[in-house]
């Protein structure tokens, strides 16, 4: 693939280079053409000149008027003009003394003077006019005076000629040769010129995609919070810099995400393997009796299952979001289920006042998948008996709409603020980090958004003035 | 020599209580981060082992306030947190150690004694007294040549009064550094320690390595020859 700053420079440099060559040849055609017609201007007045000079002499022979002498012609020297008379029978009548016994060129007799190029016998370069031209005898004329009576003009003695008249047009020539010599080299210099400007111009406008190039390869996953500056910037530049800017933070933020989440799962994880080994390792130090032995081992399998939900809810949200989660679907009565996920949590919650109110219709069976609801009921179900304030009461409210069940979950909660509520779904988000019990690991919310999403509903929450947590579920009630 | 552990984990709280207590440390464990600057301000502790991540007041706060107070107790940080800048920060606000979870129970123990032996302004790891030569890290010791064995408390009471050789330490002192706030040292229980400890290290026919100056305290140096 040609480069942008190639083709730019072989364009402009071709149809540059292609104007100056055609701008010489106008301006060289321009000047001899000009030059040619001021020379056909000239010979015809001189031609018309002569053939005033022109005298029909009584003999019938014809004769050039005294006063002009042939040399002032200019015979000879550079420029100058020769003539020669041809009568109608095609004898020379009269001739420039210079051509001594030969002719000059001479076109077609016309009317018209007619021009064209020829050469004198000695090879000097010429302009040549021809014309038809009547002789006639002048009253005025000495050897016209000389006669006994004046004659009227239809009277008078005429006589046809064909007259041609030349100019040495060497000069013309050379001059004509300096001009095209100077059109070359100025041509030459022009496209010189123009390829140094044409290459200075479209470096120095390509500059700013080389910047901009520089300033992408500075680019990697270590340093994505570099953005391309747009000062100086052309303005064809700048959307397209600010679109990867955009870009670049949507990219940042995905691998911030992914940094966190993997820190978050390490450091998950560390808490445990630490509980672990110091158990494993302080045990090897010499255990002194069965009981501690038995403590230690439940403390195993304790920790281990601990480890083995997070991991289990993590395999669950990659399937999830790599799309290989199948469903289930079957009908499931929702009373039934909320009852199951409650169970497990109602004697802590006895235990700390906890109350449950629970308003549902009294049959409610939606086309679902069981496994998911039972996650999602459990893990909310979960959340409220452990974060409700104690005393406080979880009132659980199903309605039943056109094609959705609405599922909300109002408890009151401690010390929750409204800005926590928009984080409660990202995964390892819990409001108290420093809790290392095992009980929550703070992805319990994420797997609920995560499994509505895939059953084809959606979830949402808010906090109320009162502290009172609103989380809502929605489902259809047909998943298909 | 007397720890405070600051951890919120339960689990943890109660392997590393068990590990610490039977090398001879004696231990005060808490799991808030306020009740564990409290603690930390009120006591002596020769080594301070401090979680980040706690309930109440974090480990960083703890710390600073700690250091603002012109505490000068030697800690080590005991943290999940294992990155670069967590790492810097921590040494930065006051720490004298970081070791990141999980760890060798092994390496814990060694730092915590590394820790001690620079309290008492030694890298020495054996403290020898005439004839008795203590090992500080396999915490044994040895009288003329010839291993004798101790319990934890013993060599613990041992390796104190070896650390501050030549000088008397107070039963207060003793009872503040040997013994966890926990336990109840009634009168003959420091008396009792020390005489189990001489029938131990003194050899027949010489004078006792560590000698009782009444309303004073005990003094352990090497006897005239």
């Amino acid at each position: 693939m040609m480069s942008i700053q190639r083709r730019l420079l072989l364009g402009l440099l071709l149809g540059l280079i292609g104007l100056s060559v055609a701008s010489g040849l106008v301006l060289f055609f321009s000047v001899r053409i000009f030059l040619e017609r001021q020379l056909n201007a000239t010979l015809i007045a001189k031609a018309q000149a002569f053939g005033h000079f022109i005298r029909l002499m009584p003999d019938g022979q014809l004769a050039l008027e005294p006063s002009q002498n042939p040399q002032a012609w200019n015979e000879g020297a550079a420029g100058a003009e020769f003539y020669q008379v041809w009568a109608e029978d095609g004898s020379t009548l009269l001739r420039s003394p210079d051509l001594g016994q030969k002719d000059l060129p001479r076109g077609p007799a016309a009317d018209s003077p007619g021009f064209a190029d020829g050469a004198l016998p000695g090879g000097i370069p010429v302009r040549i006019v021809t014309f038809r031209f009547v002789a006639t005898m002048e009253d005025d004329d000495e050897t016209a005076s000389s006669k006994p009576q004046q004659l009227n003009a239809e009277q008078r003695p005429v006589k046809n000629v064909v007259v041609v008249v030349a100019q040495d047009k060497s000069e013309l020539n050379r001059f004509l040769k300096i001009i095209l010599w100077a059109s070359v080299l100025i041509t030459a210099f022009a496209c010189l010129g123009t390829a140094l400007v044409v290459q200075v111009v479209v470096r120095r406008s390509l500059h700013p995609l080389q910047q901009v190039a520089a300033q992408a390869a500075r680019i990697d996953e270590q340093s994505l919070h570099i953005r391309f500056s747009l000062d100086g910037l052309p303005a064809e530049l700048q959307p397209i810099c600010l679109r990867l800017n955009a870009s670049l933070q949507r990219l940042q933020q995905a691998f911030e995400r992914e940094r966190r989440f993997t820190a978050d799962v390490a450091h998950e994880l560390r808490t445990p393997i630490a509980e672990l080994r110091v158990l494993a390792e302080v045990a090897l130090r010499g255990i002194s009796d069965p009981t501690t032995t038995t403590v230690y081992f439940q403390d195993a399998r304790d920790i281990a299952r601990q480890m083995e939900r997070v991991v289990s809810t993590l395999l669950a949200l990659a399937r999830c979001h790599s799309g290989t989660t199948t469903i289930v679907r079957e009908s499931v009565d929702l009373k039934r289920l909320f009852q199951e996920a409650w169970q497990p949590y109602q004697q802590n919650a006895m235990a700390r006042r906890i109350a449950f109110r629970f308003e549902m219709p009294t049959s409610l069976v939606i086309n679902s998948d069981r496994t998911m609801l039972q996650s999602i009921l459990g893990n909310l179900m979960s959340n409220a008996a452990e974060y409700t304030r104690t005393g406080g009461a979880v009132v659980c409210k199903v309605e039943e709409g056109d094609s959705k069940v609405r599922i909300r979950i109002a408890n009151p909660v401690e010390g929750l603020m409204t800005a926590d509520v928009s984080q409660l779904f990202e995964p390892f988000w819990r409001k108290d980090h420093s809790r290392t019990d095992g009980s929550h690991c703070g992805l319990g919310l994420t797997l609920v958004r995560a499994y509505t999403q895939i059953l084809g509903g959606c979830t949402s929450a808010s906090l109320s003035e009162d502290n009172c947590l609103h989380v809502a579920v929605d489902l259809p009630i047909d998943g298909e | 020599m007397r720890i405070l552990l600051v951890e919120d984990s339960e689990r943890l709280q109660r392997f590393l209580g068990i590990g610490l207590r039977e090398a001879g440390y004696a231990l005060d464990v808490v799991g808030d981060g306020s009740e564990g600057l409290r603690w930390a301000m009120a006591c002596d502790y020769d080594v301070i082992i401090l979680d980040l991540m706690l309930p109440g007041t974090d480990g960083l706060t703890l710390l600073t306030r700690l250091r603002d107070a012109g505490k000068n107790t030697h800690v080590l940080i005991l943290t999940a947190k294992d990155t670069v800048e967590d790492r810097v920060r921590g040494l930065q606000v006051g720490a004298d150690d970081y070791l990141v979870k999980p760890f060798a129970f092994d390496e814990l123990l060694a730092r915590v004694q590394a820790l001690i032996r620079r309290r008492h302004t030694t890298k020495n790891p054996y403290v020898s007294v005439g004839e008795l030569v203590i090992d500080t890290t396999a915490k044994t010791i040895s009288v003329g040549g010839a291993e004798v064995s101790l319990t934890p408390r013993q060599y613990a009471l041992l390796e104190y009064l070896a650390y501050q050789q030549g000088a008397v330490v107070s039963r207060a002192d003793i009872e503040r550094h040997i013994y966890a706030d926990s336990e109840d040292v009634s009168s003959n229980v420091i008396d009792s320690a020390i005489c189990a400890l001489r029938r131990k290290i003194d050899q027949a026919g010489s004078t006792s390595l560590i000698q009782t100056r009444r309303g004073l305290g005990y003094i352990l140096q090497a006897s005239d020859p």
